[in-house]
């Protein structure tokens, strides 16, 4: 039972994730909507290694969540590929897709609330999310291709990010959700993994065609995170809702890029520390009884 | 003629009020002696027992024909108790029973086929979690008498029993935690007659 899931949960998508970054790796000027189109590919691989090949139309609402993976990848990778729209294109996609996936999933739950109270944690996260992820798309500012260590700054929160809501799903009994972003967290430490040791060989282009795959992960986890925050049954509001800020460290450190001044192999640990602080505080106040 | 048979016609003489030629009988659950238990093995060590408490049905017996006779049950999945508050939260998650979007499980019978002098096995339609498959269920009429305080009132006792497996309605991470393959029913039924 526990090799399964390990393979299914881990294992699979931890050697997508290095697949996908060493592709990127090899090709010689890959462009963007490729790796984007890849790890979007691969995220659905993931999904499917879980929860099996899901049915159309889909009924359930995690078998909603493959199709919203498959739409990701696609729209993302379109907006990828038109360079002198592709900021807009994909802070429209972000920004759209938040509200889109709130009602595709919770329509049901949202017409049925008592009141506002009782929606109100997940509706906060939803925002607190959307939000968090608009910002990290522009957190590069201008700059499309942001110098090592700097450039493994966003995968390395969206990285914490995901493992943070695998506990706190799990932690309140939703499971397969918890998988979910424990695969979403094993793809992302693959390109994570192989950044790195690109640094470490004194590789400083393979990290910014690393961080240029961002918006291809952003989606997915929004809509991951969104189905956490309306369907698991003994979630943590509190402890959920503050993973965003997990996003925001991220922002702050791009932004500051005070860590830059480490050593090469200190840096990326340096900001991985940082990124750790607010995942650590949520999976605490989860935890506490 | 079958005990079930004779136990009708017994019936009909012993009700008071004048009964037209009826070709069938409708029975509603009484939802306070219904019972509706499971058990599932669990990674080899015990069965998992569990019950749902909320449930309810209707029996349509016709006693020219058994064969044309039906049932429907719909449980409340809501109602689940494993005898652990957090278990019963964690299996109405999407992950298993997902009772936000599927609140009832419910079975429909498609044929009937008798079995025995009180016995039938009957087919249905079980739809859970969205996912419709055939089901058969070993039925048992236990008998029928009138209440002891009310003669009007009649009551019909069935025990019925069948198993499925959930991995065939989509229920995928129960087996991925040691659970199954099968769950088996247990169903005692006390239906009055309407």
């Amino acid at each position: 039972m526990l090799s399964g899931l390990l393979v299914n949960g881990v294992i699979i998508p931890l050697v997508l994730g290095i697949a996908v970054a060493l592709v990127l790796a090899i090709v010689a000027k890959p462009r963007m909507e490729i790796g984007c189109l890849l790890t979007g590919l691969a995220i659905l691989a993931a999904y499917v290694s879980l929860e099996g090949v899901p049915p159309f139309p889909p009924g359930a609402v995690k078998q909603k969540l493959a199709y919203a993976f498959l739409a990701s990848a696609v729209l993302v990778s379109i907006a990828a590929s038109a360079p002198r729209w592709r900021r807009h294109l994909l802070a429209g996609l972000v920004g759209g897709f938040a509200p889109a996936f709130l009602l595709w999933f919770a329509g049901p739950i949202l017409a049925r609330a008592a009141d506002f109270g009782a929606v109100f944690a997940p509706l906060a996260y939803t925002v607190l999310a959307g939000l968090a992820a608009l910002l990290l798309l522009f957190a590069n500012g201008s700059n499309d291709a942001p110098a090592a260590p700097r450039a493994l700054v966003r995968l390395s929160a969206v990285l914490a990010y995901c493992i943070g809501s695998a506990v706190v799903a799990a932690i309140g009994g939703f499971i397969g959700m918890g998988q979910m972003f424990g695969a979403l967290a094993a793809l992302t430490g693959g390109l994570v993994l192989v950044g790195y040791v690109a640094i470490l060989r004194g590789n400083s282009a393979l990290p910014a065609r690393l961080d240029s795959i961002v918006p291809a992960l952003l989606l997915p986890v929004l809509a991951t995170g969104i189905l956490v925050a309306f369907y698991t049954t003994s979630l943590d509001a509190v402890a959920h809702t503050l993973l965003p800020l997990t996003l925001i460290v991220g922002i702050a450190l791009v932004r500051s890029g005070r860590l830059d001044r480490l050593p090469g192999a200190i840096g990326p640990i340096a900001q991985g520390a940082a990124l750790a602080l607010p995942v650590l505080l949520s999976i605490t106040i989860a935890v506490l009884p | 003629m079958t005990k079930l048979a004779k136990a009708l016609a017994t019936a009909l003489v012993l009700s008071a009020a004048p009964v037209a030629a009826l070709a069938a009988d409708t029975y509603g659950f009484d939802p306070q002696h219904t019972w509706i238990g499971f058990s599932i093995p669990h990674s080899g060590w015990a069965k998992a027992l569990g019950k749902f408490a909320t449930a309810n049905g209707e029996i349509t017996i016709d006693r020219d024909d058994l064969s044309k006779s039906s049932v429907t049950v719909s449980i409340d999945v809501a109602s689940i108790d494993t005898n652990l508050e957090q278990r019963d939260r964690d299996m109405l998650g999407p992950d298993f029973f997902n009772s936000v979007e599927y609140p009832t499980m419910d079975f429909v019978s498609t044929a009937v086929e008798v079995t025995g002098d009180n016995t039938a096995k009957v087919t249905g339609d079980l739809t859970l979690i969205g996912v419709t498959k055939p089901v058969t269920l070993d039925v048992t009429f236990n008998g029928e008498s009138p209440l002891p305080w009310d003669a009007n009132i009649l009551k019909s006792g069935f025990s019925a029993t069948g198993s499925f497996n959930p991995g065939d309605f989509g229920m995928a991470k129960v087996a991925a935690f040691g659970l199954g393959p099968d769950v088996s029913l247990t169903l005692e039924v006390e239906a009055i007659k309407q």
